[in-house]
């Protein structure tokens, strides 16, 4: 299992990967989240790497920013402040959440890299004004990254960067076939760091590892998990597979997961248009996978696709503390789930896990619920 | 079939000792540092009372914050699962049980088989759980058990206590000292704070007859009454609600063995 291994090494230490690039003499670009489109980055000859937190306690934040914010953005500005996210030249973000708009600006202040780019996301989705406002963001993040590089971000450039990731995309969905049958040929935590890996490493050398997976579990044989009930995570963020294997340990099969570091970074591929910018634009307003947009039904008819097809039996809702969109729309989503026969527990969580015990205690209790 | 069932809560160890569907007898120590010497300790009372000896018990059941070091046990459940199937023992009727420990609050909502079909906990925090109350009455320098009583003998009415954090309510409690609050105010507004977060718990999951208290809080009346207000249900509270845990998980263990000793063909 070469290629397993080398995606969740990747995934665990993030850092080797950005110092190669750096290496190859391209700009690396830090971004957050999943609406920041990659493969503008990657036409303009940058590296997009997207920044993940770390399960290090938060130190020199805490000088600038309350406890009681998102602690993943504490997390991230933390590491930022002690030099750890040295290796980009730029930063990348979008318009989702609050947290992520003031990391913008305390960023642009404190941390100073020489790039810093914020693309406006229209919330309410699925309407011609916000493809319209969409489309002028984007042409804008490109005559950023034209004037950053000194050169032109062509249509064919950015055409071929489309089908390159649409190609990642597609190989991860077929990873994910394998987590389908009674019993999985991946675990959960195994695919949280296939996907985070895939996200870190540059998308030529990653299709060529998936495609490498997908021949490693087709003959693996054997699931790595016990029986159990078929589990999908989602929530807040989660970058570190401490949560999942938990779940696991517990008692379940995780074979879902609708995550910004999982399936919703590969569920939708952009179109293969003739005009690049417009199928970027479309990709963005009109995949429902954050708790952030709007309207709230759009992405329950998502994430009842993804319980249908792995054949989910429960769905674990983990909070991060003080997350305000997920804490919103996991109350409302508990019903409607539940409405539709699909138990859901909803539990608060830390970024950086500890004190397991109490959790542990609540996701078994829902197993035996099930 | 004679089963046993252990809870190691965060503040008190049970043991039930049940034969077929008899209680027999149990035991009921406070926890120690040492979760396994405190499950040995309330075992020990069980097995005495009942006049029997460890190797007579033909299975063993564990639950509670403590579950997984219990040596005894084959098996550990979860305690939300156990109270179920306990309050479903003692009031075959339980829809809806609050149980409110010590260090955590859960309403649970259940099936005709005590089988959990919804359940709320508490967040990280004890605030509203069996510790505050102690924190409190350490406090105030008031016997746990008098607080209920006295919380319901008002003096000039009950004081606000907001908080719903242990350590912030604390300070707001010694502020109303300080301003020379009559005690019995004081402890109404603490068990009227607890009575209003448990509800909440319970809204979350649903309200539906009939409604059953277990827990040490159970035994604190004046929570209780606050709890039947709000809730518009009279709570059955069984004539020890700090076992009903331990009993579940008896049950469980009696359950298992019934499965295991049925031959395979008729399985």
């Amino acid at each position: 299992m070469a290629a397993l291994e080398a995606l969740r090494s990747a995934a665990r230490d993030p850092q080797p990967v950005a110092r190669a690039a750096k290496v190859s003499g391209r700009k690396v670009l830090g971004y957050r989240c999943v609406f920041v489109p990659e493969e503008m980055m990657h036409a303009a000859g940058v590296t997009a790497f997207p920044i993940f937190g770390t399960p290090e306690a938060v130190s020199l934040a805490d000088s600038y920013f309350q406890p009681n914010l998102c602690e993943f953005i504490r997390n991230i500005f933390d590491l930022a402040l002690k030099g750890k996210l040295d290796y980009l030249d730029g930063l990348v973000l979008c318009n989702t959440c609050d947290a992520v708009r003031k990391l913008y600006d305390h960023w642009k202040s404190y941390i100073k890299t020489p790039f810093c780019h914020m693309i406006n996301n229209p919330q309410k989705q699925f309407t011609e004004p916000a493809y319209e406002y969409q489309y002028r963001e984007l042409a804008e993040f490109r005559e950023a990254l034209e004037r950053l590089t000194g050169a032109a971000v062509t249509d064919d450039a950015l055409q071929r960067s489309i089908k390159l990731h649409n190609e990642t995309k597609s190989l991860l969905r077929k990873v994910y076939e394998f987590r389908k049958p009674d019993l999985p040929l991946l675990s959960g935590e195994e695919a949280l760091e296939v996907v985070m890996g895939t996200m870190l490493l540059p998308k030529e050398e990653a299709n060529a590892k998936l495609a490498q997976l997908i021949d490693e579990l087709g003959t693996r044989g054997r699931s790595p998990l016990a029986p159990g009930p078929r589990i999908m995570i989602t929530g807040s963020i989660i970058d570190n597979p401490t949560l999942i294997r938990m779940v696991e340990e517990s008692g379940a099969m995780v074979v879902a997961d609708d995550l910004c570091t999982a399936t919703r970074y590969f569920w939708y591929p952009v179109k293969e248009d003739k005009d690049p910018l417009a199928a970027l634009a479309r990709h963005c307003t009109e995949k429902p996978v954050c708790a952030c947009m709007h309207p709230a039904e759009a992405r329950l008819e998502y994430m009842m696709d993804l319980v249908r097809e792995y054949r989910v039996d429960g769905i674990i809702y983990f909070n991060l503390m003080y997350c305000d969109p997920f804490l919103y729309e996991g109350v409302l989503f508990k019903k409607k789930f539940e409405e539709r026969g699909i138990p859901m527990i909803a539990l608060e969580t830390e970024h950086t896990p500890s004190g397991l015990g109490q959790l542990k205690t609540r996701v078994q209790a829902f197993l035996e619920m099930l | 079939m004679i089963t046993a069932g252990v809870d190691v809560g965060s503040l008190s160890g049970k043991a039930v000792v049940l034969d077929d569907n008899r209680l027999v007898s149990w035991g009921l120590v406070p926890t120690g540092p040492d979760s396994a010497e405190t499950a040995k300790e309330a075992m020990d009372i069980a097995l005495q009372k009942g006049n029997l000896s460890l190797d007579r018990i033909e299975f063993v059941v564990s639950t509670g914050y403590g579950r997984v070091v219990v040596p005894f046990a084959q098996r550990n459940v979860t305690e939300i699962s156990c109270h179920a199937k306990g309050a479903n023992y003692f009031f075959p009727g339980a829809r809806t049980i609050l149980d409110m420990g010590g260090q955590d609050c859960k309403a649970i909502r259940c099936d005709a088989n005590g089988k959990v079909v919804n359940f709320a906990m508490n967040d990280k925090c004890a605030a509203g759980a069996g510790r505050s109350m102690e924190v409190m009455a350490d406090l105030l320098q008031i016997p746990l058990d008098e607080i209920g009583p006295r919380s319901l003998q008002l003096d000039q009415g009950e004081v606000a206590v907001s908080s719903t954090c242990t350590v912030f309510a604390k300070s707001e409690v010694l502020a109303h000292v300080r301003q020379g609050a009559p005690t019995n105010d004081i402890l109404a507004g603490l068990c009227a704070a607890l009575a209003s977060r448990v509800y909440g718990l319970l809204r979350r999951v649903g309200i539906e007859p009939e409604f059953v208290i277990s827990g040490g809080i159970g035994k604190n009346v004046g929570v209780v009454t606050r709890v039947e207000q709000k809730v518009g249900l009279e709570a059955n509270i069984c004539f020890e609600p700090q076992i009903v845990g331990a009993v579940g998980a008896a049950i469980f263990a009696r359950d298992t063995l019934v499965k295991q000793k049925k031959p395979a063909a008729a399985r």
